[in-house]
């Protein structure tokens, strides 16, 4: 319970600033108008949401860097995450309040997209288990980038620099089926690297079917980078 | 050990617990299908089948899975060791599944290449060279002393393709389909040599089609032949085209209507060529339609939503100050493109369709006796832009003509919607089915090619009077199209459909195309400028509220006033 409370704490100090209003707008604006006004949409003509849903893994590599960035960066920064680590909180409820309070705004963001899946269904017939899949999965995948940003921001006192290795390190993440792929990787780590792509594990949600291996390895990836980011204060601590 | 090594152990700890976490949930099966289909699920007569099995059936899977160069397509092929995993379970033990590599597996290459089963080269480029790769996706079913082979397994197509054979290998006595025509006898085939298709016989396609589900078979009915008897001679009778049908022939098809049997007749009206024009064909079946209240009606439906036809070139001056010929086309009535309303969206053999190519359209008049009496159901329609013109007009694909065509349609009366295939139940004696289709150039030669969406619709027909109609399901899974209306085509209909001048067409043209832009751009706009504005009025309420109470110097005790 006491991790909400942080949550709280986190999700009130967001909405103070103008920033998390630039992320809550970004989001839904940017993949509506690459799914609207720069996809095929409307020529291709049928009622599907592939193609949004196909682009969220690569705004998330800009947007959750930029969720996540300030969350300890921050903290450091302005000397209050030694205050922080005085509260009446174990590691843990730290930990988890400020994946929370993340978690939430990207929920929030999510939320705004509501539009795109409402217009298409009001214009065809929309298959709605694919789009309850997509968000299902995209709350799933973006809950491991988050604890991934979480644990570089924790790494570092300058938001900026929590952002661009956040975002690189997504994206590298991202684009481990390129180098699966590739001519030089023997087939056998081409498989495993296959296997380990962020995105990859995303698809099957798209496409409606909630895959028992993907849910593992999202929620496997969360708890593992919350771990690290207990870790790394520890590590601090000790030091 | 000091505090900051227990640290790091830790770590290198949490990492290997994740890598061992990952490795083992990739043995794990379990997945939810959300779609509204059932798209990733096995279908209710896959499992009945598994569940009909006996004895073991042996699968044989020649799979390469790992491809140099080829890693992408790994996911999508591992569709079918998974759905090959699904129906393993689903069997009880019945079914087993081996995965041989023919790339290293010699004696599973030779055993590939004896069974029919092909490898496929996938051409992989390298700086300076180009080096060829195989994939293999094949496998062989054995049950009992039977095979049935796969030679390539698409993944979407693949649990249609697994059910038929397995259907095949429980089932020997394949259903059978009855073909009446007045067509020349087929060539008997020379081994080795592709024979051309004669002239005259032009549903040799819709035959072939059948070929791997039916066992299709040429018959008399006139009375030496003794008639066809229900079940023991035909599932289904197919007369196709028919011409001059005697009384003998006639009597034929009531008896096996009568015994409860299905017919597919595909009418002809006239035999329509675009240089001869039309030829009446008097088909002999007329007065007995006419009794259950079903009319085919002569003259040819033109539809203003319709295939575009070459009409001729014209000279275009291109940037650079060359000349180009680019074709001209134009929408030519008679062939019309069946979408959307055009099929009967409840009906097993054509909700699933997206879109059927007609090459000329006869339509059907229903009375109300065959709608009530005999629940007649429309499975196609023309749209509701389409006249019915005379089969005397000319039918030159000019622009002209085309012209002349339009503005004789549009005279000839108020547009609206003709029945192109029509289905009766209940026939002769009461239990029968009978479907006509308006005109059988729909499943001639030139329109049936395989894996179109006429022969979809073809073979749909025949699952479904074959009373197979649960494989219907199977092979429309995931392809129903889902469609968003056409805004230009809207339009169009809005204003009345195809004006009768040129100038007016391109003027309708221009204001469809202008409509089209505005309602894309509309929607698009408001998706993309609606959220940020909502979450700055969102932003403006918060903060106007907290400069408010900023300048509030007390605050009321407890929240009471």
């Amino acid at each position: 319970m006491k991790a909400f409370l942080l949550a709280k704490r986190e999700w009130k100090s967001a909405v103070d600033s103008p920033v998390a209003y630039v992320l809550l707008a970004l989001l839904p604006a940017v993949s509506a108008a690459f799914f609207f006004v720069m996809g095929p949409f409307f020529d291709r003509g049928v009622a599907t949401l592939r193609d949004f849903f196909g682009l969220l893994p690569w705004l998330f590599v800009m947007v959750i860097p930029a969720i996540t960035m300030r969350a300890w960066a921050e903290e450091r920064r302005s000397g209050t995450e030694e205050l922080l680590m005085t509260y009446p909180m174990r590691l843990r409820d730290l930990v988890l309040g400020k994946f929370l309070g993340a978690w939430g705004l990207l929920a929030a963001s999510l939320f705004f997209t509501a539009g795109i899946p409402l217009t298409v269904a009001s214009l065809g017939d929309l298959d709605w288990g694919p789009v309850v899949g997509g968000y299902l999965g995209a709350m799933l995948m973006g809950a491991a980038a988050i604890s991934f940003g979480l644990f570089l921001s924790a790494s570092t006192r300058n938001q900026v620099v929590a952002w661009l290795i956040s975002a690189v390190g997504l994206m590298t993440w991202n684009m481990l089926d390129f180098a699966a792929t590739a001519e030089a990787t023997p087939p056998a780590l081409g498989r495993w690297l296959l296997a380990a792509d962020f995105d990859e594990h995303f698809f099957a949600f798209a496409r409606g079917v909630v895959d028992f291996r993907d849910v593992v390895f999202y929620l496997s990836v969360t708890v593992f980078f919350l771990c690290l980011n207990g870790l790394t204060f520890e590590h601090r601590r000790a030091s | 050990m000091s505090a900051r090594q227990h640290i790091r152990w830790a770590a290198i700890l949490l990492l290997g617990c994740l890598i061992a976490l990952l490795s083992y949930s990739q043995t794990l099966s379990g997945r939810l299908d959300l779609t509204a289909d059932q798209e990733f699920t096995l279908a209710d007569s896959t499992l009945d089948l598994l569940g009909e099995l006996d004895d073991r059936l042996q699968v044989k899977l020649y799979f390469n899975r790992d491809i140099e160069g080829a890693e992408g397509l790994l996911p999508a092929r591992m569709v079918l060791e998974d759905l090959l995993d699904e129906m393993a379970q689903a069997s009880n033990g019945k079914m087993v599944v081996e995965t041989v590599d023919p790339t290293t597996d010699l004696a599973a290459s030779r055993d590939a290449e004896h069974i029919g089963i092909a490898a496929v080269p996938l051409p992989s480029r390298r700086v300076g060279s180009v080096s060829m790769n195989t994939l293999y996706q094949g496998l062989e079913m054995r049950y009992h002393d039977a095979s049935e082979v796969i030679p390539f397994a698409i993944p979407a197509e693949f649990e249609f393709a697994f059910v038929t054979r397995l259907q095949a290998l429980l089932k020997p006595d394949r259903s059978r389909v009855a073909f009446f025509s007045r067509e020349s006898p087929a060539a008997p085939p020379v081994p080795g040599i592709e024979m051309p298709i004669p002239a005259d016989r032009i549903f040799a396609n819709f035959r072939a089609i059948l070929y791997d589900r039916y066992r299709v078979e040429e018959v008399l009915l006139d009375a030496d032949s003794g008639g066809l008897r229900l079940g023991e001679d035909a599932d289904l009778l197919v007369v196709a085209r028919p011409e001059n049908v005697n009384e003998s022939e006639l009597a034929s098809i009531q008896n096996y209507l009568g015994g409860g049997g299905h017919v597919l007749i595909l009418w002809d009206t006239e035999e329509i060529s675009p240089g001869l024009g039309a030829r009446p064909i008097q088909t002999g079946l007329k007065d007995w339609l006419a009794s259950l209240g079903v009319h085919p009606q002569s003259g040819l439906v033109w539809d203003a939503h319709s295939q575009e036809a070459p009409v001729g070139s014209r000279a275009v001056p291109m940037p650079d100050g060359s000349v180009k010929q680019a074709s001209i086309t134009m929408p030519y009535g008679f062939l019309p493109v069946l979408e959307g309303d055009s099929f009967h969206s409840e009906h097993v053999v054509t909700a699933s369709l997206s879109d059927v190519l007609m090459f000329w359209a006869h339509p059907i008049l229903l009375e109300d006796k065959a709608k009530q009496q005999f629940a007649a159901e429309t499975l196609l329609r023309s749209s509701p832009q389409s006249w019915l013109l005379p089969s005397d007009v000319s039918l030159k694909m000019t622009a002209e003509n085309i012209e002349r065509l339009r503005g004789a349609a549009a005279q000839s009366g108020p547009a609206r919607a003709f029945s192109l295939a029509v289905s009766l139940r209940d026939v002769v004696g009461g239990q029968g089915l009978l479907t006509l289709l308006g005109d059988a150039d729909l499943f001639h030669n030139a329109s049936l090619q395989a894996g179109s969406t006429n022969s979809d619709f073809a073979l749909n027909l025949i699952d479904w009077m074959a009373q197979r109609s649960s494989l219907i399901g199977l092979r429309s899974r995931g392809k129903r199209a889902r469609r968003i209306p056409h805004f230009y085509n809207e339009y169009i209909a809005s204003q009345g459909g195809a004006p009768s001048t040129t100038e007016e067409a391109e003027s309708l043209d221009r204001e469809a195309k202008a409509f089209e832009r505005a309602e894309r751009r509309s929607l698009a706009w408001s998706n993309v400028l609606l959220p940020p504005l909502l979450v700055l009025l969102l932003a403006f309420a918060h903060f106007s509220y907290h400069a408010r109470a900023a300048k509030r110097p007390w605050r009321r005790a407890g929240g009471a006033s």
